[in-house]
């Protein structure tokens, strides 16, 4: 292998370690970062800034470091979803402390459910989900385009969690969802969750029409 | 290519080449990429074929490329900073499963934040010009604020060619002058915090601003009238107020005495938060409001409020609610010093407030009105200058922070007291400052060098 292509594998292991480093633990400053990610000090703190900077990681108000808002665009855009990266964080919040259960952006298709940007639920009702989950098939829509599914790890025949679910778009054989983790594998949604997604879903469609 | 510039670090390479692609993914041809992120072929080719073969981008036809399946795991982003441990803790201490229900009540969805602007008029190629005119840095938390302002500078140096800013003192008239000097420099944008809500001339100036084409985007402060805005970058008081008040109700068990201590009578965040609280109050039959007094924001004001509610005769309330932390310590301190029994307290954002609270065991809730929006308001208006649609109004999170095994049934943790109080920090620290706080060094990609007006 030439000088190149092993300078731009070794950037690319730092680079998804920076990505991948802050959903494992708190990490709360340039420091803990460069050390999880096996840098030396200078490096490490020059990495995090570049990737600050480029929108890849983003810190909270107690300094602790997320995946930044680029990474979900880079994501969802992946995924054919990409129009409602910028309206998915105040949605998925807003849904999230008016159920107080974890909300996310999920694309279904493919016998997979690859959950997108996310705000974790509070209390009893904590749930963190996985980054993606089995669905043999779309879900099944009724009338008011809401559902209920069962999410489950590969090749266990056991639920790992439940959703309540509203259809926000359907591109070929994909379909993007917003949901809720229900608390419990045999959970219902109320009659005010269903509210709340339909709303959530409604906000989505609209903006992201707005904005293409 | 993106920023005009061509990038100089792989990681800035890997960053651009994973976002020229659009929202539906469609393939583009390599030499497209590359020269949209301003590289050349010889080490362009090598870099694209090192990321397809991770699988961050796939190959669909000679020549095309697409982000791959590796970059479609990006998407998997928890928007906010929740600690396992905290959560984990706070289901152990949750009271019963029924009042579960209690919490669809607590929020109202808020159109405004989903609004979006497309701002491809404003493209420029960078390194952008500035200017940020400043209400004031007459306290903690606008000094915090702009901190924050001043990270996102540093953060972003490579496409920042002139940072220039003006402290108006509070004076409308100053502002007005200032906003002129700093039109004279040349800006791409203009930031401002304004001074005063109620004036007809800013108003009038920042409309005069954005007829000439420069695009406006407004932090903390926002003029009556917000035609003239691109953007205002904010935070909810009426969450501050309502969150607050619910907790104190429910603190309470639901029945007792309340005096509210509200901030500088008049500003619109001490009326909003005001006003929250007392429709969160009105939901408790058994609270009762029995006086309501301003402070100015001040700990003296804090301090005086209470000295003359005791003085006439009133006996020590069950709950003291302020819209900050700002007044509350020295409505805390009234108690602490004349050895009285401390009420539960309200409001947060100064370290402060959190120390004594922390030290006397008093129960207390804080909803910190974030000063890290600073650099959100930078990091908007580089957005807007590079064409990106951005929201009409970013609202940035206002955590409720507890001290441990305070949670009632409606109100939880997002961060715990303990956690966040900085104890080796000053007692005038504003803790939502963000990372500007503990002075982290920023050593982003060296671009042109950033002047100060």
């Amino acid at each position: 292998m030439d000088k190149h292509g092993n300078s731009y594998d070794k950037a690319l292991d730092v680079f998804e370690k920076l990505l991948d480093e802050p959903l494992q633990k708190v990490l709360s400053g340039p420091l803990p970062l460069a050390r999880a990610v096996g840098l030396a000090t200078t490096s490490g703190y020059r990495a995090a800034a570049i990737a600050e900077s480029e929108g890849l990681l983003s810190r909270s108000t107690e300094g602790d470091y997320l995946r930044g808002p680029s990474t979900r665009t880079i994501g969802l855009s992946a995924l054919g979803f990409g129009e409602f990266a910028l309206v998915a964080e105040p949605v998925l919040i807003q849904l999230r402390q008016a159920t107080r259960l974890t909300a996310f952006l999920a694309v279904a298709g493919n016998s997979q459910c690859m959950i997108g940007p996310h705000s974790r639920g509070r209390g009893l009702t904590f749930a963190v989900p996985q980054a993606q989950y089995y669905l043999p098939s779309l879900p099944v829509l009724d009338d008011e385009r809401l559902a209920e599914i069962s999410l489950s790890n590969r090749h266990e025949a056991v639920a790992a969690q439940r959703a309540a679910i509203a259809a926000v778009s359907e591109r070929e054989d994909r379909q993007c969802i917003v949901g809720v983790l229900l608390p419990g594998l045999h959970e219902a949604a109320t009659d005010d969750l269903r509210a709340h997604l339909r709303k959530a879903s409604d906000l989505l469609r609209t903006q992201s029409e707005k904005l293409t | 290519m993106p920023t005009g510039e061509t990038p100089r670090s792989n990681l800035v390479r890997i960053a651009r080449i994973l976002g020229c692609f659009d929202q539906v993914n469609s393939p583009r041809p390599t030499h497209e990429i590359l020269q949209d992120v301003g590289m050349n072929r010889s080490t362009g080719f090598g870099l694209l074929r090192a990321m397809t073969l991770r699988g961050w981008l796939e190959r669909v036809d000679h020549g095309l490329l697409r982000l791959g399946p590796k970059a479609a795991q990006l998407a998997f982003v928890p928007l906010e900073a929740t600690e396992n441990a905290v959560l984990q803790t706070a289901a152990a201490v949750t009271p019963e499963r029924g009042s579960e229900e209690a919490h669809l009540a607590v929020t109202e969805w808020d159109a405004r934040l989903f609004e979006t602007v497309s701002t491809s008029q404003y493209k420029r190629n960078p390194p952008f010009r500035i200017g940020f005119a400043n209400a004031s840095l007459s306290n903690a938390w606008r000094r915090a604020m702009f901190d924050s302002m001043r990270y996102a500078e540093r953060l972003h140096a490579d496409r920042i060619d002139a940072f220039l800013v003006r402290e108006a003192g509070d004076d409308a008239h100053t502002q007005i002058d200032q906003i002129d000097e700093l039109l004279d420099c040349d800006l791409d944008i203009l930031l401002v915090s304004t001074t005063n809500v109620l004036s007809p001339l800013l108003d009038r100036k920042l409309k005069d601003v954005a007829a000439r084409g420069i695009p406006i985007v407004a932090v903390d402060r926002r003029p009556r009238d917000h035609s003239s805005l691109v953007s205002f970058v904010t935070a909810s008081d009426r969450r501050i107020g309502r969150i607050s008040a619910l907790w104190l109700a429910e603190r309470l068990k639901g029945v007792g005495r309340i005096w509210m201590l509200s901030g500088l009578e008049g500003t619109s965040p001490a009326i909003r938060r005001q006003s929250a609280a007392f429709n969160g109050f009105s939901e408790f039959p058994g609270i009762q409001v029995e006086a309501v007094t301003y402070t100015d924001w001040t700990e003296a004001g804090g301090w005086t409020a209470v000295e003359r509610l005791i003085d006439q005769g009133a006996d020590v309330p069950d709950g003291i609610w302020c819209d900050s932390g700002l007044q509350g310590v020295g409505s805390l301190k009234y108690f602490v010093e004349n050895e009285l029994a401390v009420p539960v307290h309200t409001g947060g954002d100064l370290n402060q407030m959190y120390k004594l609270a922390l030290y006397y065991k008093v129960p207390f809730v804080a909803l910190d009105y974030p000063a890290a929006m600073g650099a959100r308001a930078v990091e908007v208006a580089l957005d807007v200058l590079s064409g990106k649609s951005v929201p009409r109004r970013v609202e940035v999170p206002v955590p409720v922070v507890l001290p441990r095994g305070m949670e009632t049934a409606s109100v939880r943790a997002d961060a715990w007291a303990e956690r966040h109080v900085g104890w080796d920090l000053p007692d005038t620290a504003i803790l939502s400052q963000g990372p500007s706080l503990r002075g982290t060094r920023v050593e982003a990609d060296k671009g042109a060098g950033t002047r100060h007006g």
